[in-house]
């Protein structure tokens, strides 16, 4: 039997039946199980749970004679559950028969919850560092809590955006796939403040549990609970600086209350799920505000460079790298010296810019402005501000932005005003400047010549007033009033003539262009350019009355011309007649003398007259080839169609007949038809072949062709012989009339033939021309416009 | 035998014995008068005692004479039916397409051009006699026989 003593040991002491139950136990077990006498715990199992569990636990004792460590639950007739650890042997006779178990335990419930409170936090702490965000921190949370606590459901609820009521958010965790019915409603709903568990932690910012759901008044979701066996629930606010983030809930199934510790170690969840959220939610703050701070260095045109109060390079953008062309080495240094060094070699007055930077270093809370100048000729405005963190400076804030155009820019504007005000000095026109209502606010020399006023008394006068004829001055303010409404100016932009009076009153005539100029939406100022042009205008009045003058002299030489014509037309026709008449009596006479006093004249006086009577038939000849010449312009054409080859072939035949003797070779292109007046053909036909006949008298035989051929479109006709030919460079002399290349005494002539030939094809809107070598004859080409084709 | 009449109009001296001598040496028998110019011409065919005088066979006329030339002579013989039928054959200088145009036009019987030619002239001029003053009838005349000499035939032009 156990000594009395033993109840004085700080663990249970307890001895079972080879069945398992109790026999004996030492007080402080029975103050451990809750039970107040030995009597009232003999028989009793200590293990929870069924028969099996308990035999097969058993089974292993008998197996290994001692078990060490084995926990389990123990619920006491208080309601509490504790957890229990023991070590069990088996107790065995001499024959080794189990004769029943002893063993010692001792109650660990507190030091459980703690590990479990630990492991939590632990747990936590691990999964919420790698959570992205709230609602994953939520998810953890919730799923670590249910995991502990082995419970059934577990979810969160955040204030909607307008904070009026809890919504259910997405983060959950379910134990068995049947609880989504629970979980659906759950969705569907949102809590007020004071309604529903949620609420009521909401409004309470308390933990809040809920055991008896069967009956509890302000728990609408009961029915589903019910239905699902979920038996209690328990919901606790997280808060994060004082602010209420979300109310997580749980709910357990079937199984007794869980232990009210299990809300101590929520809420240190709680806690620790808030400081997470807060912490996020500062470093979302933060990054919001970096990337802001980073956008906003990266997006102005500056160049920025913070500078701490030690000299290190705090941060910059990249267009401060690129205005000073900066390798990114010596910035990724991060010393100041280096690129005040860098800077130094650049601009044009290093001395100035490092005693500015020597300045501001020794006044930290001074600000400055300057302008720099770089040696490459760009320029940068230098701004410089302290950096404060609340009250204290912590450092200083460069700025530089490149005014290189808009300095550049400044600078040609004042170069073209130079010019501008050059050009207006030096111009050759009048230009005179007016405002929109036509006062003058520019008057150059010229103007103050060709107008007569001085520069100093016009200013402010209207320009109407003072070089405006009386008579136009209405016309001319209502066109400027129409420009001023309408925008619509007929003389502007354009050179118009008008009159203009001068200083002393006199009028002369002036050419003027208007241009307007609008600058800025504001009305419009005008450049006139003037111009006297009395001198032109007289000019042009003289050159008109030469060109009248000039016309009455062409009227009078044609008046002369057509009279001239008629006398050579007078001369024509008497030359057909006077001149004819005596060489008919010269030669008549002769003849007379010659036939019927032949007898009577010596041989010598015969001969004589014979030469006189030749040299009467070659002066009649002259006479009727001039007249034919002469006629050639004169006649009318009478173009018909016909064989111009026919017609060779007519003269050829005449020629062959005079002369019979002669062996010549006369070969004619047949069926050359032609558009022409067929009379006056045949006269430059026998006036070609004539000369073609002729001129190859000398030699013994001879060739001669005619015929056409077609080149650049045209058909071209030649007469071509073999005769003497003539010297190429006397050509152009060879269809002038009267113009011989050979002497009368070689080979007798008018000397017209090719003249009439050439004036015969212009007639028809022809050309001719010859081609020729002295002793390699002649080849006239001529060409005939009229519709020509052979058959 | 009835010899026919030949109204030469001609105011060159020299043409004129041209004309008489070629008309001698083809031996056509004529009786040959002579107007120096178209006032002269018109005088005798017109003026006092025309009409006692028989109208000549064959007109030679000049064309340009001085006072009134042969246009103007012979538009008055055309006009006059008297003188309407009488053969006038135009003997000029000239070969002008206007002048031989409007001779035909006033009515001319024929228009021949004086050659320079001694020996062209004399055939021409004897052709023209033997054809309009032994060949051609007339009005107012007897038929006129055939003679030997008329009928010659002509000697070729020499040259």
């Amino acid at each position: 039997m156990p000594a009395q003593g033993l109840d004085l040991l700080p663990i249970g002491i307890y001895m079972l039946r080879p069945d398992g139950g109790l026999t004996w136990a030492n007080q402080t077990l029975l103050d451990t199980l809750g039970l107040a006498t030995l009597e009232a715990a003999t028989g009793r199992h200590l293990w929870d749970g069924d028969d099996e569990a308990r035999r097969s636990f058993l089974g292993r004792v008998m197996e290994e004679d001692l078990i060490q460590g084995h926990e389990f639950a123990w619920q006491r007739p208080d309601g509490r559950t504790i957890t229990l650890r023991e070590s069990v042997r088996a107790l065995r006779s001499p024959e080794n028969e189990i004769v029943g178990f002893e063993g010692a335990i001792e109650e660990i419930t507190e030091q459980r919850w703690a590990e479990l409170s630990m492991r939590l936090a632990r747990d936590l702490a691990v999964a919420l560092t790698g959570a992205e965000s709230t609602a994953e921190a939520f998810r953890v949370t919730l799923e670590r809590c249910a995991a502990i606590a082995d419970l059934a459901i577990a979810q969160a609820w955040v204030p909607s955006s307008d904070g009026q009521r809890l919504e259910c958010a997405p983060a959950h965790y379910l134990a068995d796939p049947a609880l989504h019915i629970f979980r659906q409603i759950s969705e569907g709903m949102t809590f007020r403040a004071g309604v529903g568990l949620p609420g009521r932690v909401w409004s309470t910012g308390e933990p809040t549990w809920l055991l008896d759901i069967e009956n509890d008044a302000n728990f609408p979701r009961a029915p589903a609970a019910r239905e699902l066996g979920i038996t209690a629930g328990f919901a606790m606010p997280i808060h994060a600086r004082d602010r209420l983030v979300a109310v997580l809930e749980f709910f357990v199934r079937g199984k007794a209350p869980p232990d009210e510790r299990l809300a101590g170690v929520f809420h240190d969840a709680a806690l620790q799920v808030g400081a997470f959220i807060q912490r996020k939610k500062a470093e979302e703050a933060l990054r919001h505000a970096l990337s802001l701070h980073e956008a906003t260095l990266e997006s102005t045109a500056d160049g920025l460079l913070v500078v701490d109060l030690e000299g290190r390079i705090h941060s910059f953008n990249r267009r401060y790298v690129e205005m000073w062309r900066m390798p990114s080495t010596l910035l990724a240094r991060g010393n100041d010296q280096e690129t005040i060094d860098w800077i130094q070699e650049q601009v044009a007055d290093p001395k100035g810019f490092l005693q500015r930077v020597r300045e501001l270093r020794e006044e930290p809370d001074a600000t400055s402005f300057d302008v720099v100048e770089l040696k490459d000729g760009r320029v940068f405005e230098r701004v410089s501000h302290p950096q404060r963190i609340g009250s204290e400076t912590t450092g200083r804030v460069w700025s530089f932005r490149d005014i290189t155009e808009r300095t550049r820019a400044v600078q040609q504007l004042t170069e073209s005003e130079l010019r501008h005000r050059l050009v207006l000095r030096s111009a050759i026109d009048a230009v005179i400047g007016m405002d929109h209502t036509g006062r003058v606010t520019e008057w150059n020399p010229a103007a103050e010549r060709v107008f007569g006023h001085r520069r100093d008394d016009v200013m402010g006068r209207t320009l109407v007033e003072l070089i405006v004829p009386e008579r136009l001055r209405a016309d001319y303010l209502k066109g400027l009033a129409r420009y001023l409404a309408t925008g619509e100016a007929p003389i502007l932009g354009r050179e118009i003539e008008m009159p203009g009076i001068r200083a002393d009153g006199t009028e002369f005539p002036l050419e003027i262009a208007v241009t307007p100029i609008r600058t800025n939406g504001g009305p419009p100022s005008f450049t006139a350019f003037l111009r006297d042009i009395s001198r032109r205008k007289q000019r042009e009045t003289e050159i008109r009355q030469l060109n009248e003058e000039l016309e009455a002299r062409v009227r009078e030489r044609t008046a002369q011309l057509e009279a001239s014509k008629l006398e050579l037309e007078a001369f024509s026709y008497s030359a057909s007649h006077d001149l004819r008449a005596p060489l008919r009596a010269l030669d008549g006479f002769t003849k007379i003398l010659v036939d019927e006093h032949a007898a009577n004249l010596p041989p010598d006086a015969r001969h004589l007259v014979e030469r006189v009577r030749h040299g009467t038939q070659q002066m009649t000849q002259l006479i009727n080839s001039l007249l034919n010449l002469s006629r050639m312009g004169r006649q009318e054409l009478q173009p018909s169609r016909f064989d111009l080859s026919e017609i060779a072939r007519v003269v050829a035949d005449d020629l062959k007949k005079q002369e019979p003797t002669r062996d010549v070779t006369i070969t004619i292109d047949p069926g050359l038809y032609v558009h022409a007046d067929p009379r006056l053909l045949r006269i430059a036909l026998e006036n070609l072949f004539g000369n073609a006949w002729k001129y190859t008298s000398k030699h013994p035989s001879a060739r001669i062709e005619f015929g056409a051929d077609m080149s650049d479109d045209e058909l071209v006709f030649h007469l071509k012989d073999d005769g003497v030919g003539f010297d190429p460079s006397l050509a152009h002399q060879l269809f002038e009339p009267f113009r011989r290349l050979h002497s009368a005494k070689e080979y007798e002539g008018s000397g017209i033939g090719l003249a009439t030939v050439k004036r015969i094809i212009e007639r028809h809107g022809g050309r001719v021309w010859a081609q020729g070598q002295v002793e390699a004859g002649v080849t006239v080409y001529f060409t005939l416009p009229a519709p020509v084709a052979t058959t | 035998m009835n010899t026919a009449g030949l109204l030469l109009v001609e105011d060159s001296p020299d043409d004129e014995t041209l004309v008489i001598r070629a008309l001698r040496r083809a031996n056509v028998p004529a009786e040959v008068s002579v107007a120096r110019d178209g006032v002269e011409a018109l005088d005798l065919l017109f003026g006092p005692g025309a009409l006692a005088r028989p109208l000549p066979s064959l007109i030679l006329l000049d064309l340009k004479m001085p006072r009134v030339d042969g246009f103007q002579v012979l538009e008055r013989l055309r006009a006059e039916p008297r003188t309407r039928g009488v053969p006038v054959v135009v003997f000029s200088s000239s070969n002008e397409p206007g002048d031989v145009q409007r001779s035909y036009a006033l009515g001319a019987s024929s228009f021949v051009r004086k050659p320079v030619d001694f020996d062209e002239f004399a055939t021409a001029v004897r052709l023209l006699g033997q054809y309009w003053l032994t060949l051609n009838l007339v009005p107012g005349l007897p038929v006129a026989e055939p003679t030997a000499a008329g009928l010659r035939v002509p000697p070729a032009p020499s040259g």
